[in-house]
């Protein structure tokens, strides 16, 4: 697969990892190893065979000299954009949109918030693996309380590199 | 009696609110924006939720947030103090759908007297004087002349859903007419979302008094006394009093008359207030209802013993009303308004931390504020610091008693000016002592002061 893109280092690199969760989310198994070149671009990628749900394995991004760090600092907290009832699953017995140890994607629903009988959604800031879910199904949530943490994928990178195709 | 009530609002009001909610066994629940997190009102509360940023249209103007924290925290009833959604028919209509109690009057009276020309309207029905003018609202700028010519010069355009003083334009000339009307359509449809203006009379020399209602749904109603609110900045009030001084009995027997008849032609529950502008002559006419607690009804708790807010809460839980009518009125009390503005700046607001604030004490001192050390006035917000009530026998002694109080008041911050001084000024002017008092003393003064410091 070839697409073409031009951007900073950081808008490529979350393209790059964008691609990567849609590589795995087919396979269903853990992403071990990402490596991205420039010029030339290549695009490397290592599965392990566990089911992604396994919190274990470790995610690296490596693009030139940069490294996605794992430190509790980088952390994001996504929190309620709206106070409500939090839920982790579309409907009542259905099964939760995320689990601990999940690696998700940009944009892509985590859980509901729900007020006024409207629903609304909480989505992924940055693609990433979730490292918590700091409330329970159901639960009354402030504006702005922190529901889960999320690992990102990468540290954004301020670099202005023009590169022109990305090979997967 | 309600378990839980939820507090809409902020600062001194919200923490006023929730100390008679603990005086009556009942758990107060404070919603607050993300800038108020912190605040004393929230420390006070027996629970906080959390609804929204500073920015109020996303906080405390949000009606979803705030019906959603009521259901999320197990309230019975929603308070919403003063300003912000406290007359809101949507509001009130959006708690009785969902089962909790509005403390206020009905959507429907609040749909009434909410908008200025249907309440207007309605005490026309019902004979209450009202300033000559049009009842009906002016589209076109030919019928607002028309309506000006009759009634003569000066004149006040009006936004029929203004407030806080924003939304009008005094014209004393008839060729400046076309020009402030266009300007207040345009102000009224940026402001409040609605062009719709009115033309009426414009009195000056005048008096701003207004009575204070209390109706209950068993039918009992009565009224307070009133209040003497005519020291006012930008059309904003700065120091209120009751008795309003040199206000014949007659006179203001006559206006609680109006109050009753009005408040009862509309069906009116809760706490109320009917606001007229007095003439030198005496005559008055009805300017608006204020279907809430408003911010100077300490005054009138100070000379009746009083606590609105708890007959507030009793009424709206469909319990008869503590008062009984003719109750007396003791003495006299004054409130000065210690607000964040530069009163030589045109009251600009100021905004920044406050490194030190030291509020008054001593015998028939209240001060109802919620700003501490530390705290930071913010300019989302309205620069009300802190009210300074107090009471004396007199009038004479109150104002003496005022002034005391205000030397007391320090509040510190390097961005921070207050109204404090100026309040001072005022409260020892003649024309103040005289109890001669009248809407535009405030810019008498501060033009005399002005003179003075040209020469």
């Amino acid at each position: 697969m070839v697409e073409r893109m031009v951007g900073s280092d950081a808008h490529l690199l979350e393209e790059m990892c964008n691609q990567a969760l849609r590589l795995q989310n087919s396979t269903g198994r853990q992403l071990l190893r990402v490596r991205i070149r420039h010029g030339e671009s290549a695009f490397e990628a290592e599965w392990s065979g566990l089911p992604i749900t396994e919190p274990k394995g470790h995610v690296v991004a490596d693009a030139g000299e940069s490294t996605a760090s794992g430190a509790p600092d980088d952390n994001i907290r996504v929190c309620a954009p709206l106070l409500g009832t939090f839920y982790r699953s579309p409907e009542q017995g259905a099964s939760s949109f995320i689990e601990k140890g999940d690696l998700v994607q940009k944009g892509q629903q985590l859980a509901i918030i729900e007020a006024m009988k409207l629903m609304n959604a909480v989505t992924a800031p940055c693609s990433g693996r979730i490292l918590d879910i700091l409330v329970d199904d159901a639960s009354p949530v402030e504006y702005q309380q922190p529901l889960l943490v999320l690992e990102p994928l990468v540290a954004p990178r301020h670099g202005t590199t023009e590169f022109a195709t990305a090979t997967v | 009696m309600f378990s839980t009530v939820l507090v809409a609002n902020r600062g001194e009001i919200a923490l006023r609110i929730l100390r008679t909610c603990r005086e009556m066994g009942i758990r107060g629940v404070l919603a607050h924006s993300t800038a108020d997190a912190g605040s004393p009102a929230a420390r006070f509360a027996d629970q906080t939720i959390q609804i929204g940023p500073t920015e109020a249209q996303r906080s405390y103007l949000n009606h979803a947030a705030i019906v959603q924290a009521a259901l999320s925290t197990g309230a019975d009833a929603v308070h919403p103090g003063y300003g912000f959604l406290s007359e809101d028919s949507d509001l009130a209509g959006a708690c009785a759908l969902h089962g909790l109690t509005f403390v206020g009057p009905s959507a429907g009276v609040l749909a009434r007297l909410g908008h200025k020309a249907t309440a207007r309207d309605a005490a026309v029905e019902v004979r209450v004087p009202v300033l000559p003018g049009n009842v009906t609202p002016v589209r076109e700028a030919a019928d607002a002349l028309a309506v000006a010519d009759e009634i003569g010069y000066p004149v006040i355009v009006k936004a029929v859903a203004g407030g806080g003083g924003r939304g009008m334009a005094v014209v004393h000339e008839r060729d400046r007419l076309i020009a402030e009307f266009e300007r207040t359509v345009f102000t009224a449809a940026t402001l409040f979302g609605d062009s719709t203006v009115y033309v009426e009379k414009y009195l000056h020399p005048a008096r701003h008094v207004e009575v204070q209602v209390l109706a209950d749904n068993q039918g009992n109603i009565v009224t307070l006394g009133a209040r003497d609110c005519s020291v006012q900045r930008r059309r904003q009030k700065l120091i209120e009093e009751t008795p309003p001084p040199g206000l014949s009995a007659e006179v203001l027997a006559r206006m609680y008359d109006s109050a009753v008849t009005l408040a009862c032609a509309v069906g009116y529950t809760g706490a109320g207030t009917f606001e007229f502008l007095v003439g030198d002559d005496g005559r008055f006419h009805f300017l608006e209802a204020n279907c809430r607690i408003q911010v100077e009804h300490p005054v009138t708790e100070a000379v009746t013993g009083i606590d609105l807010v708890r007959q507030q809460l009793l009424i709206a839980g469909g319990e008869p009303m503590e008062v009984l009518p003719g109750i007396p009125l003791n003495g006299a009390a004054i409130e000065c308004r210690i607000n964040a503005e530069d009163p030589m700046r045109g009251f600009l607001p100021t905004a920044g931390p406050i490194h030190r604030a030291v509020f008054p004490a001593g015998p028939f001192v209240r001060v109802d504020s919620a700003v501490c050390d530390g705290a930071v006035v913010s300019a989302a917000y309205d620069s009300l610091l802190a009210k300074v009530i107090v009471w004396a026998p007199t009038r004479e002694q109150a104002i003496a008693r005022m002034c005391r109080a205000l030397s007391e008041v320090e509040v510190r911050g390097d961005q921070i000016v207050t109204t404090t001084e100026f309040l001072a000024e005022v409260l020892r002017h003649a024309l103040f002592a005289a109890g001669a008092v009248h809407t535009g003393l405030v810019e008498e003064i501060l033009a005399t002061r002005e003179a003075a410091a040209l020469r």
